[in-house]
C-alpha cells in the first residue's frame, strides 16, 4: 500500500467517521431486518430521547427526523416533499414531517437505501414542540399502532424543578415504560438500565471533551458543521452502548491530537486554512445545501466554535450527565433540559456563555421559518445579545430540507455582508464590553 | 490626478462611480444591467468616464484665460450644454442604425423569409421616422436614459400605428426583442473621442455674439468652438483610467471583479450614505430585487442588517413592471401617484402579479393615481418591516437606491416613518441611485492609500 | 338542413385577447353537436390598450368568419369579460375552459389551462361538467409571462421557444419560487454560459413539475387537454408528458386550436344560454 500524497490527506476519512459510517449502516440494516428478526420497533425524536430505555427492552429506535435530514443530505426531499403537497399539506408545515410522509408515500426506503419497518409504538418523547404531536398523529392513522406521549414541562426560567422531574418520572413509570412492557412482553429491567445510563455518561464526557476543544485557537473541530457528525451516535441509537462509547474514545483522540498540532478542522473542502473568524450559531442548519453551506463557511476561514443546534438532543455543558444512581430522575433531567425546551432568556444566557468562553468574534442565527421551536423570538434573542456582548450578529434564512428554500445568492450575499462587517469592526476598534472581561 | 472607481452591478442597472484621492466625485455613469456583466461594467464605466470628460472640461474652460467667466456663464455654458446633448444624440443614433441592421437581418432570415419584404416595408419608415424623432428631440422628452427603454417605447408606438393583418403588431415586437438583445450585447465605439468630435462639428453656437465683460467688442463665435475644441484636445489627453477598482452587487454569482476586489453591497450602501449623510444610523435601500435596512455608526460602519429573502414583492422592478403595464416610464409613476385624493388600499405586492392587480382595479373602477399611491405605499409597508427586524429608526435615516428618487415612495414612506418612529430625519440624495457605487469607490480609495503605506 | 345558430366567445386573458365565433344547428341543448368553428383569433396585448385590441380582434374575427356583427345571436365573455362592450353575457373561465376542452377533444377528462398568470386544473366528465378544480398559489414563477419575460430576455420569440428547449440535454435546474428572483437565476445562467436550450428546458421542467402536481392534486383519470396561451409550446407539453407518465397517470394531449379553448366554450355555453332565454321568452 502506497501512503497517500499530501495533497490526498483531506480525502482521507478519519478513523471515526469510518467508524460512524458502519455503525449507521447495521443500525438501518438491522431495523431492515426487524420484520425478520422480530424486533420491535420504537419511532421517536431527537430530543429528549429515551434511548438508554428503550435499548434496555431491547427494542430498535428509529429516528424520522434523521432519516428526513439524511434525505435532505441526499437530495431527496425535494421529491418527498412534492409527494406530500400532492396530498395536501400547505407549503408553510415543516418540513421534516412533509419529508417524512412523501418518503413513506414513496415505499418508506430509508436513506441507506433499507426498508424501513413499521413501528410497534410511537414514543413521542419530546412535546416542546407540537408538530412533533401532529406527526405522530399522521403516523398513528397510518400504521395504527399506539402512542405513548410523555408530556415534558417547558422550563421559561432555566431550572428544573423537584414537581417537573417528579411529573416526568411518574409519566415514565406510569405510561411509558407499561407501554414498552405491552410491546416487548418484557418487564422493566432497572439493572439493565443502569448498566447502559454508566456507558452514556462516559461517552457524554468525551463528547463535552470535544466539543470544548474549540477553546483552542485555531479550534480543531467545526462545533456546527462538523458537530453534526459528532452528534450522530448520542442523540440517535447509540448512547448507552459499548460502540457509542468506543467512537467518542476515538473522536476525542482524533480531535486532541489535531488540537495537539494545532491544525483547523476537516472540511469537505479539505483541512480548513487560516481561521479568520470564530463564530457562535444558533439554530439548526440546513441539510439539503449543507456542503455548499458549508464551503461559505469555509471559504472566508470560519469556523463555528460552538453551536446550540449540537444541543438539540441534549445539553451537557451545564453539567448534567446520565445517572445510574438515579435512572429515572436523570432520563427525567435529560428530557427536560434539551435545548428547544429552555426559554429564550436561557438560551440568550447559553449564547453568551459560549461567545465569552470560546472567544468568539460573533455569532449568526439561522432562522427556519417552518421550524418555530428554534425560529421564535430569535430577533428579539439577536438584539438582546447585541446589546450584551457588544458582538455582531448576522442573520440568515433557509430551510431544513425543502431545497426551494435555499437561495444561495441571498445567503452568501448575507453571509459576505456579515463577515465584511466583523473585518471592519475588527480594524477599528475591539467591543469594550468583551474587553471589560477579557 | 489619480482616480478610483466603484461599481455597483443591481439587478436593474449597473452604477459607475469614479472618484479623486480627496473623494471627490469627478464622474458618475449609469446603463441596465443585462446578462454580460463584463459589457454592463464596460459600459457603465464608459458613461462614468464620458461623465467625468465633460466636468474636467467645464472645468477647464472656466481656467482658461481666454475665456473669461462672464463669457463662460452665458455663452459657453449653454454650448456645453447643447454639445452634451448633441454627445447624447450621435450616441443613440448610433445605436439605432445597429438596431435597424439587426431588425433588418431578422426580417430578411429564414424565420419570417415568406414575409420579408412586407416586414421590410414596414421596418424602413418606422425607422426613418425614429431617427427623425431623435433629431428633433432637444434629449428631455426622453422617457428613459436608456436606450433599451427609450427606443422600445418609441418602436411600440410606430408598431402600433404601422401594424395590419400583413405584419401584425405582436410580430414587428417580436423582432425589436430579437435586435435590441443584439445591440446590447455588441461593443460600440462609445468613446468620448469619437462622440465629442461629431458633436463639436454639428453643435449650434449660440445666436448671439458672446460679449466679453468690459470687452467693447463681442467676442467672434467662431473662437468659441475653437477654445472647446482646444479644450476638448486638452482633455482627451488627461488620464481617466482608475488605478483601483471595487466592485459590489447583489445575486451575481460572477461579478468580474477578482475576490479581493468585491466588497458586499450592504457595506457599500452603508457606507455611501454615511458619505453622503455622515449623521445617517439607519439606511434603507431599495434596489431591484432587493430590499436591505442597514444600521450604521457613526462612522459608516455596518452594524447590522435584514433583507428581504425568497420573494422580491414590492422591491424596484415591482414598479418597472407597473409602468410597463401603464406604458409610461418608471419615472412617471410618482409624480403621478402624488395627485392622488383617496389612496386604494392594496395588500398584494408580488411583482409578477402587479400588472393584473392594477387591471383589476381599473377595471372596478378605481382611479390611476389613486391606485399607485396605494401601490407604493403598500411597497413601504413591506420595507417598513423590515426596517422594524434590523432595529427600527432610531435617528437620522437615509433612503437609498432607484426608489429614493421616486417622490411618491418618499412621500408614503415619511408619513410611514413618522407614525412609527415619530419625527425623524430623512435625508435623500439626487444621486441616491448611485450609493452603492459611491461606498465601493470609498473602499477602492482605502485601497489605494493602503497600498500606498498612508 | 336546419336553422342555424351563430354565436361568438371573447377571452380576455391577461396578455392575450381570443375570439371564437361558432355556427352550430338550433336547439342541440348543452351537447351542440355539429357546431362549427367560423373564426378563430388571437390578438396579444403587449402595451396596448386592451380595449382597442378587443375591437381589432373582434373585426377580424368577423372578417374570418364572413359574418356581420347583427347576425351573431350571442356574445359571451370569458376572463376579464367587463372589458368586452358588446357583451351578452359573462361565464367563469372554468367552465369555459372546460366546454372547450371537451369540444376540441371529446375524448379530454381533464384540462389543464396554462395561462399568462396562473394555470389551472379542472377534471371534467363527459359533459363537461367540472367535478373538481385547483390552480397554481399565490406567486407567479410558474405562470406564462415568467416564461414570456425570459425568452424575450434570451432573444427568442415565444414560437421558437419550444423547438430550443426540445433540444435541451442537460436543463438547468431553476429553484427559486419567485418569478423576479427566477430570472435573476437565469441572468446568472446566461452569465455562467448556459445554452439557451437547457435553460428554456430546465424552466419547461420546473413548470411541467407544478402543473404535474396540480394535475394529480385533483385526480384526472382521462386524457388532459392543454390550452391557453402555452398550449403550442412543445418543450412544455413534452416534459409535462414525461412528468405524468412517470407518475403513471394521465395522457397529455392538445390541439392546434388549443388557445381558443376559453373563447370556444364561451361561444358554445352562450348558444346554449340563448336558447334557455329563447325558450323562455317564448313560454
Amino acid at each position: 500500500m502506497t501512503q497517500p500524497s499530501p495533497q490526498d490527506r483531506s480525502a482521507v476519512k478519519d478513523e471515526s467517521m469510518l467508524r460512524q459510517k458502519q455503525m449507521l449502516a447495521s443500525h438501518f440494516s438491522r431495523l431492515a431486518a426487524a420484520p425478520e428478526s422480530g424486533d420491535k420497533v420504537v419511532y421517536t425524536f431527537v430530543p429528549g430521547n429515551l434511548t438508554e430505555l428503550l435499548l434496555s427492552f431491547g427494542v430498535v429506535p428509529n429516528l424520522p427526523e434523521i432519516n428526513a435530514l439524511q434525505s435532505g443530505m441526499r437530495k431527496l426531499s425535494g421529491d418527498f416533499i412534492a409527494a406530500a403537497e400532492r396530498e395536501g399539506h400547505s407549503e408553510d408545515v415543516c418540513t421534516y414531517v412533509k419529508c417524512d410522509v412523501g418518503m413513506l408515500r414513496q415505499g418508506n426506503v430509508g436513506p441507506t437505501g433499507a426498508l424501513l419497518p413499521p413501528p410497534g409504538l410511537l414514543l413521542l418523547s419530546y412535546t416542546g414542540c407540537f408538530t412533533f404531536m401532529k406527526w405522530f398523529e399522521l403516523l398513528q392513522q397510518e400504521y395504527s399502532c399506539p402512542v405513548a406521549m410523555l408530556h415534558v414541562p417547558y422550563q421559561p426560567e432555566g431550572v428544573i424543578t423537584p414537581e417537573m422531574r417528579e411529573y416526568v418520572v411518574r409519566q415514565l413509570k406510569e405510561v411509558v415504560i407499561p407501554a414498552l412492557e405491552r410491546l416487548t412482553g418484557r418487564a422493566y429491567d432497572e439493572d439493565a438500565l443502569c448498566q447502559r445510563l454508566a456507558l452514556s455518561a462516559a461517552a457524554e464526557d468525551d463528547l463535552v471533551a470535544v466539543l470544548g476543544s474549540a477553546r483552542h485557537r485555531p479550534s480543531p473541530i467545526d462545533a456546527y458543521f462538523g458537530g453534526v457528525y459528532y452528534l450522530g451516535p448520542i442523540f440517535s441509537a447509540f448512547r448507552g452502548t459499548d460502540e457509542g462509547l468506543a467512537y467518542y474514545r476515538c473522536l476525542r483522540e482524533e480531535v486532541e491530537a489535531r488540537a495537539a498540532r494545532g491544525e483547523g478542522p476537516v472540511t469537505p473542502e479539505g483541512t480548513m486554512g487560516e481561521e479568520r473568524y470564530r463564530l457562535v450559531v444558533e439554530g439548526p442548519p440546513n441539510w439539503t445545501h449543507f456542503r455548499e453551506f458549508w464551503k461559505m463557511f469555509h471559504d472566508e476561514g470560519a469556523v463555528v466554535v460552538a453551536s446550540t443546534y449540537s444541543k438539540v438532543g441534549g445539553l451537557y455543558d451545564t453539567g448534567f450527565r446520565h445517572d445510574p444512581s438515579r435512572p429515572l430522575e436523570s432520563l427525567a433531567d435529560y428530557c427536560l433540559g434539551c435545548y428547544t425546551n429552555l426559554g429564550l432568556p436561557s438560551r440568550v444566557a447559553l449564547i453568551e456563555r459560549y461567545l465569552r468562553d470560546f472567544s468568539a468574534d460573533g455569532f449568526l442565527i439561522n432562522s427556519v421559518k417552518s421550524c418555530n421551536s428554534f425560529s421564535a423570538g430569535q430577533l428579539l434573542m439577536l438584539r438582546e445579545l447585541e446589546r450584551r456582548t457588544g458582538l455582531a450578529g448576522g442573520f440568515i434564512e433557509s430551510d431544513l430540507v425543502d431545497p426551494r428554500y435555499f437561495s444561495a445568492a441571498n445567503i452568501k450575499n448575507r453571509l459576505e455582508s456579515y463577515f465584511q462587517m466583523l473585518d471592519q469592526k475588527r480594524r477599528h476598534a475591539r467591543p469594550a464590553a468583551l474587553e471589560a472581561c477579557a | 490626478m489619480t482616480l478610483v472607481a466603484g461599481i455597483d452591478l443591481g439587478s436593474t442597472t449597473t452604477k459607475a462611480i469614479l472618484m479623486d484621492e480627496a473623494g471627490a466625485v469627478v464622474g458618475r455613469g449609469i446603463t441596465n444591467s443585462r446578462s454580460n456583466y463584463h459589457l454592463a461594467t464596460r459600459i457603465a464605466m464608459d458613461e462614468a468616464t464620458i461623465n467625468a470628460r465633460f466636468g474636467l472640461l467645464r472645468r477647464d474652460l472656466e481656467a482658461t484665460s481666454g475665456l473669461e467667466r462672464d463669457l463662460l456663464r452665458g455663452a459657453a455654458a449653454e454650448f456645453l450644454d447643447r454639445l452634451e446633448l448633441d454627445f447624447r444624440r450621435a450616441q443613440y443614433l448610433m445605436q439605432l442604425d445597429a438596431l435597424r441592421d439587426s431588425a433588418l437581418q431578422e426580417a430578411a432570415g429564414p424565420r419570417l423569409a415568406a414575409r420579408s419584404s412586407a416586414i421590410t416595408s414596414r421596418l424602413g419608415p418606422l425607422f426613418d421616422e425614429m431617427a427623425r424623432e431623435a433629431h428633433e428631440s432637444d434629449g428631455h422628452a426622453q422617457r428613459s436614459q436608456f436606450f433599451r427603454d427609450e427606443s422600445a417605447s418609441r418602436f411600440g408606438e410606430h408598431a402600433q400605428r404601422l401594424a395590419d393583418r400583413d405584419v401584425p403588431y405582436d410580430l414587428l415586437l417580436g423582432i425589436f426583442d430579437k435586435a435590441i438583445g443584439q445591440v446590447e450585447g455588441r461593443v460600440f465605439d462609445r468613446s468620448f473621442e469619437r462622440c465629442i468630435r461629431s458633436a463639436l462639428a454639428e453643435s449650434r453656437l449660440p445666436v448671439a455674439e458672446p460679449r466679453t465683460a468690459g470687452s467693447p467688442t463681442p467676442t467672434p463665435r467662431a473662437a468659441l468652438r475653437a477654445a472647446v475644441s482646444a479644450a476638448v484636445a486638452r482633455i482627451l489627453a488627461a488620464d481617466v483610467e482608475p488605478a483601483v477598482t471595487i466592485g459590489t452587487g447583489y445575486g451575481r454569482q460572477r461579478l468580474p471583479f477578482p475576490k479581493e476586489q468585491i466588497r458586499s453591497e450592504i457595506l457599500c450602501h452603508g457606507l455611501g450614505a454615511h458619505s453622503m449623510f455622515p449623521g445617517t444610523r439607519t439606511v434603507l435601500d431599495i434596489g431591484g430585487q432587493d430590499t436591505k435596512a442597514i444600521q450604521v455608526d457613526d462612522r459608516g460602519i455596518v452594524t447590522s442588517f435584514q433583507m428581504n429573502d425568497r420573494c422580491a414583492a414590492g422591491c424596484g422592478r415591482y414598479l418597472g413592471y407597473i409602468a410597463d403595464e401603464m406604458n409610461l416610464g418608471v419615472h412617471e409613476l410618482g409624480p403621478l401617484a402624488q395627485r392622488s385624493t383617496r389612496s386604494v388600499k392594496i395588500t398584494s405586492t408580488c411583482t409578477v402579479f402587479a400588472g393584473a392587480e392594477l387591471r383589476d382595479r381599473l377595471t372596478l373602477g378605481q382611479r390611476r393615481e389613486d391606485i399607485l399611491a396605494g401601490l407604493h405605499r403598500a411597497m413601504m409597508l413591506r420595507a417598513m418591516s423590515l426596517l422594524a427586524r434590523s432595529g427600527g429608526i432610531e435617528d437620522e435615516f437615509t433612503f437609498t437606491g432607484g426608489v429614493a428618487s421616486n417622490p411618491a415612495a418618499v412621500d408614503a414612506l415619511t408619513k410611514l416613518v413618522g407614525e412609527n418612529y415619530g419625527g425623524r430625519r430623512i435625508n435623500i440624495s439626487p444621486g441616491s441611485i448611485y450609493t452603492g457605487a459611491l461606498g465601493a469607490a470609498l473602499f477602492a480609495r482605502t485601497v489605494l492609500r493602503e497600498r500606498r503605506g498612508d | 338542413m336546419g336553422e342555424t345558430i351563430l354565436t361568438a366567445g371573447i377571452d380576455v386573458g391577461a396578455s392575450a385577447v381570443k375570439v371564437a365565433i361558432v355556427a352550430g344547428p338550433a336547439r342541440t341543448g348543452r351537447s351542440r353537436a355539429g357546431t362549427r368553428l367560423l373564426g378563430g383569433i388571437v390578438e396579444r396585448i403587449r402595451r396596448r390598450d386592451p380595449r382597442a385590441v378587443i375591437r381589432a380582434a373582434w373585426s377580424d374575427a368577423l372578417a374570418q368568419a364572413q359574418v356581420a356583427p347583427g347576425d351573431i345571436a350571442y356574445t359571451a365573455t370569458t376572463g376579464e369579460g367587463e372589458l368586452v362592450e358588446n357583451r351578452t353575457g359573462h361565464f367563469y373561465g372554468m367552465t369555459a375552459h372546460a366546454r372547450g376542452a371537451l369540444f376540441l377533444d371529446p375524448e379530454a377528462r381533464g384540462a389543464l389551462d396554462v395561462g399568462a398568470l396562473h394555470a389551472r386544473a379542472v377534471r371534467i366528465d363527459e359533459r363537461a361538467r367540472v367535478l373538481d378544480y385547483r390552480m397554481t398559489s399565490q406567486c407567479a414563477s410558474g405562470s406564462g409571462q415568467f416564461l414570456e419575460n425570459i425568452a424575450r430576455y434570451l432573444g427568442v420569440t415565444l414560437d421558437e421557444v419550444g423547438p430550443l428547449s426540445l433540444t435541451g440535454e442537460t436543463p438547468e435546474k431553476v429553484s427559486c419560487i419567485c418569478a423576479v428572483l427566477a430570472e435573476t437565476d437565469v441572468i446568472n445562467m446566461v452569465s455562467r454560459g448556459i445554452t439557451v436550450q437547457n435553460i428554456l428546458r430546465g424552466i419547461h421542467e420546473s413548470m411541467a413539475g407544478r402543473f404535474a402536481k396540480l394535475l394529480l392534486s385533483i385526480r384526472v383519470g382521462g386524457p388532459v387537454l392543454v390550452t391557453g396561451g402555452l398550449s403550442a409550446d412543445t418543450g412544455l407539453l413534452e416534459c409535462l408528458r414525461r412528468g405524468l407518465e412517470r407518475q403513471a397517470t394521465a395522457e397529455v394531449r392538445t390541439h392546434p386550436q388549443a388557445v381558443l379553448a376559453g373563447a370556444l366554450g364561451a361561444a358554445l355555453w352562450g348558444a346554449y344560454r340563448h336558447e334557455l332565454l329563447d325558450a323562455r321568452a317564448a313560454a
